[in-house]
């Protein structure tokens, strides 16, 4: 059977058809003249081509129809089919199983980073909208498998995908709705293989109780009697009883022989002296009876002289060891007194220096919600940190072939490497958590292209309880504040364990209301201010006593308690908080400090009997020998008094007897003149 | 290598191509020379070509000349895209298409890029038109005479050339058949 013509040349063409979609398609020589040598015209005048050619010249024809239907159109329809095959296949798949390759291929990254069964439900992936988004995933807690660590309910992500495709991840928004934390599941979601963790965290085996600065309550009378056999080496006045009392006996009975020779001295002249003072001066009559009467006296005069000037060097040595004594008396007092002062300061009696409920309160505060923040902010800094790009992360670029030109720059908005711009998240009427949304804005890797600090938000609402956040994390280039926060916690229970025990105090509920202000700067120092509000005052006292009495007088007077304060933390983490404002302190320290005078008042007592006790026996010994040295003094003036009382007398008589005699001495100097004068009158 | 793409040009200009698909192979491959590789732009225009009726051999044959030869036009290039870029006239298209987020892929704003994109746009219709010429030249006059010339035909009858003719054949047919 002959072989057919191909279907371009078994048709009829006019000759300006035949030119147009045939000759004008042909460009070689030889293909034109085999083309003319097999065309012929018809009757009609139309162009057919000679069916009847011979093989080689068919084969020939065949050639040229094949090159002349290549020799069509500008596009490859072909190609341009397989293109649309291929999208439309890409598109296929794409519907079919993209997001379930994407939502395996999330679970596994995520399983990898949390160690732990990841399930994601409902994920989808709108490549041109750049939108992830996934109905549920909840991810187990490796340590509690039965547990999940979070969940989230619907979430999505958009993502700016021009911006992915230059390397940079901007996030226009993430919403994410139902987030909850530890959560129970059904099954484990321990990975299998994965190394079984330690069932839970030992407690600390216990805190060690601060005592530093513990107010001491209870001074019992053993407490003093102790400390006084503690301290007794050490007390001056005991080593000054000892010395005195192991002195004295000796020097007390020195002078005590001394004044009692002196007395009896004395009393040995006593009937010498009743003899002078019995001579009446007036019953001497004669001259003889003078001269005995002057012969009586002047030996005791005598003695009695010689008395007086023994007993007066006698006296003036005593007075001088008296005075010695009347001064270490002084000092035995002033040391006395002097050793209580110092055993009332061992006593460790409350001054009320202490800072205060309220600065313990506000320091506990602190430490427990701005510590956290303080932590929880300053690993958000390092992380936005993290973020920012480094020279390291830049990627080395080969060393071009060509020559690369310049690239113009013209205004653009350059982006970061990475920017969050809006986060949203809610949870709705949880009842582990209640209701929760926070927002998150800007987060970027570089912030100065933004211009714009990342600003959070975050409230929560549960039963009384809510908090309130929002503050701004700004690392763009120099600002001095990086951070500002404000937080509003309402209604939430507070205990105290610690830090009241000088109060006896053994733990305190309240509720509370805390606004804290928190900025830190540059350098990372913080400072902030703090309202608290402590309201339903519920306290615990370690014991019943005076103090604890006092104050649950005090406080159960108060309705709140509110604290104002101003802290500050350095960059190495100290704390330096003050008080700025409050209502119970004064309150408080009113009510300590006249309890502490009253309990100051009652251990000095206490010392002071205890202390006596301690020094009686040693000083009433001291008090014997002194009141013996106080006798001897009054002796010993005794006798000088009457040594003196018996000078006066004997000189006293002695007088008179001279008198007598002088007296008589005139008159017999008168009649012997008398009689001279009558003897010159004679003659 | 380089004998098989003299041998693609050759059955490319003894075919019944026509010559403006050869011409148009042969400009766009100066325009895909003169524009560095690493960029959309080029990318685009060289997959676009692939769907065009053009001779894809010749296209990649050409390139791979023109490439050697644009190594020493790009600083010339690159003074023309400067020109062209720093415009004041064209400077708001430019930041508006700077702006335009795929747009920023296409790298444009590099000077080269610019200079070589002009400068192929430019120098297409000439070598497109040229070429065009010089194939209806050479089918036209010189195809005979080299065909009928003694050394042609000595060469020919050489058995390695034959062996490479025929193995040439069976794969541009294949080619052919595939397109």
């Amino acid at each position: 059977m002959a072989k057919k013509l191909p279907k371009i040349f078994r048709k009829e063409y006019t000759e300006e058809k035949f030119n147009k979609k045939i000759v004008k398609r042909i460009y070689l020589k030889e293909y034109k003249e085999a083309l003319q040598k097999a065309a012929r015209k018809t009757t009609t005048g139309t162009i057919i081509i000679n069916p009847d050619l011979d093989k080689k010249e068919k084969k020939q024809i065949k050639k040229i129809a094949k090159s002349v239907k290549k020799n069509t159109g500008f596009v490859l329809k072909g190609r341009l089919i397989l293109l649309a095959l291929a999208a439309g296949a890409i598109i296929l798949f794409s519907a079919l199983f993209k997001d379930m390759l994407i939502e395996q291929a999330a679970e596994a990254g995520l399983q990898a980073v949390f160690n732990a069964k990841v399930d994601i439900q409902g994920l989808s992936f709108q490549i041109f909208a750049g939108r992830l988004s996934f109905n549920h995933l909840e991810v187990a807690n490796s340590d509690k498998p039965m547990r999940n660590l979070f969940e989230l309910g619907e979430t999505a992500f958009d993502i700016d995908l021009f911006e992915l495709l230059k390397g940079k991840v901007i996030l226009d928004n993430i919403m994410c709705h139902n987030i909850k934390w530890d959560t129970p599941r059904q099954t484990s979601g321990a990975l299998s293989g994965a190394p079984q963790t330690a069932a839970a965290e030992q407690e600390a085996a216990g805190e060690e109780k601060r005592e530093q600065g513990l107010f001491d309550f209870d001074i019992t009378e053993q407490d003093i009697t102790n400390l006084l056999e503690e301290q007794k080496q050490n007390l001056a006045s005991f080593k000054l009883l000892a010395d005195f009392t192991g002195r004295y006996p000796e020097l007390s009975e020195k002078w005590q022989d001394s004044i009692q020779k002196s007395s009896k001295k004395i009393d040995e002249l006593s009937a010498s002296i009743d003899k002078i003072s019995a001579i009446d001066i007036n019953k001497i009559k004669t001259p003889a009876q003078a001269q005995s009467a002057y012969n009586t006296i002047k030996p005791v005069l005598s003695d009695v002289e010689k008395l007086k000037k023994d007993i007066e060097k006698s006296s003036k040595d005593f007075q001088q060891d008296f005075d010695t004594i009347t001064k270490d008396r002084d000092r035995l007092f002033k040391a006395i007194d002097a050793d209580y002062e110092n055993l009332t300061g061992m006593l460790n009696i409350p001054q009320g220096e202490k800072g205060g409920i309220v600065s313990v309160i506000a320091q506990g505060i602190l430490e427990q919600y701005v510590g956290e923040l303080y932590a929880y902010l300053y690993q958000a800094r390092s992380y936005m940190d993290m973020l920012r790009p480094t020279s390291e992360q830049q990627v080395k670029e080969n060393k071009p072939a060509r020559f690369r030109g310049q690239d113009i720059q013209y205004p653009s908005f350059v982006k970061p490497k990475f920017w969050l711009k809006t986060m949203s998240f809610s949870v709705v009427d949880d009842e582990s958590f209640g209701t929760i949304s926070g927002e998150l804005q800007h987060a970027a890797s570089q912030p100065d292209l933004i211009n714009k600090p990342m600003t959070f938000e975050l409230k929560q609402a549960l039963k009384e309880e809510s908090v309130a956040l929002n503050g701004k994390l700004d690392l763009r280039t120099n600002r001095s504040e990086v951070l500002a926060l404000n937080l509003m916690l309402k209604g939430f229970p507070f205990k105290l364990e610690q830090g009241l025990e000088f109060l006896a105090i053994s733990d305190m509920d309240c509720t509370y209301r805390l606004d804290i202000a928190f900025s830190l700067d540059s350098r990372n120092y913080s400072s902030g201010s703090l309202q608290l509000t402590l309201t339903e005052l519920a306290i615990n006292y370690t014991e019943d006593s005076l103090i604890t009495r006092g104050l649950k007088n005090a406080i159960d007077g108060l309705d709140f308690i509110t604290i104002g304060a101003r802290y500050s933390i350095d960059a190495q983490g100290a704390l330096t908080l003050e008080i700025t404002d409050n209502n119970l302190d004064k309150l408080i320290q009113s009510v300590i400090s006249s309890i502490i005078a009253e309990l100051t008042g009652n251990a000095m007592q206490l010392l002071e009997q205890e202390l006596d006790k301690l020094l009686e026996s040693d000083l009433k010994q001291y008090e014997e020998y002194y009141q013996d040295f106080i006798d001897a003094d009054k002796d010993s003036a005794k006798n000088l008094l009457e040594i003196k009382n018996y000078e006066k007398t004997v000189n006293a008589k002695m007088k008179e007897v001279e008198k007598k005699i002088k007296k008589y001495e005139e008159g017999i100097t008168d009649t012997i003149e008398d009689k001279l004068d009558d003897i010159k009158d004679i003659f | 290598m380089f004998i098989t793409w003299i041998a693609k040009i050759v059955a490319a200009l003894n075919s019944n191509i026509r010559p403006r698909q050869i011409a148009a192979a042969v400009a766009l491959a100066l325009l895909l020379a003169l524009i560095p590789k690493a960029n959309l732009l080029w990318v685009t225009l060289f997959v676009i070509t692939f769907f065009l009726k053009i001779n894809q051999a010749v296209e990649l044959t050409f390139l791979a000349l023109f490439d050697l030869i644009a190594l020493f036009l790009d600083p010339l290039l690159h003074l023309l895209g400067y020109a062209v870029l720093t415009l004041p006239l064209l400077h708001d298209l430019f930041t508006a298409l700077y702006n335009v987020p795929i747009l920023y892929f296409f790298k444009f704003y590099n000077t080269v890029v610019m200079g070589g994109l002009i400068a192929g746009i430019v120098l297409f219709v000439p070598v497109y038109l040229l070429a065009r010429r010089g194939i209806n030249i050479y089918r036209d006059k010189i195809r005979e005479k080299i065909a009928h010339s003694k050394l042609v035909k000595g060469f020919l009858k050489n058995p390695l050339v034959m062996a490479i003719k025929n193995t040439f054949g069976k794969a541009y047919n294949f080619y052919a058949n595939l397109r």
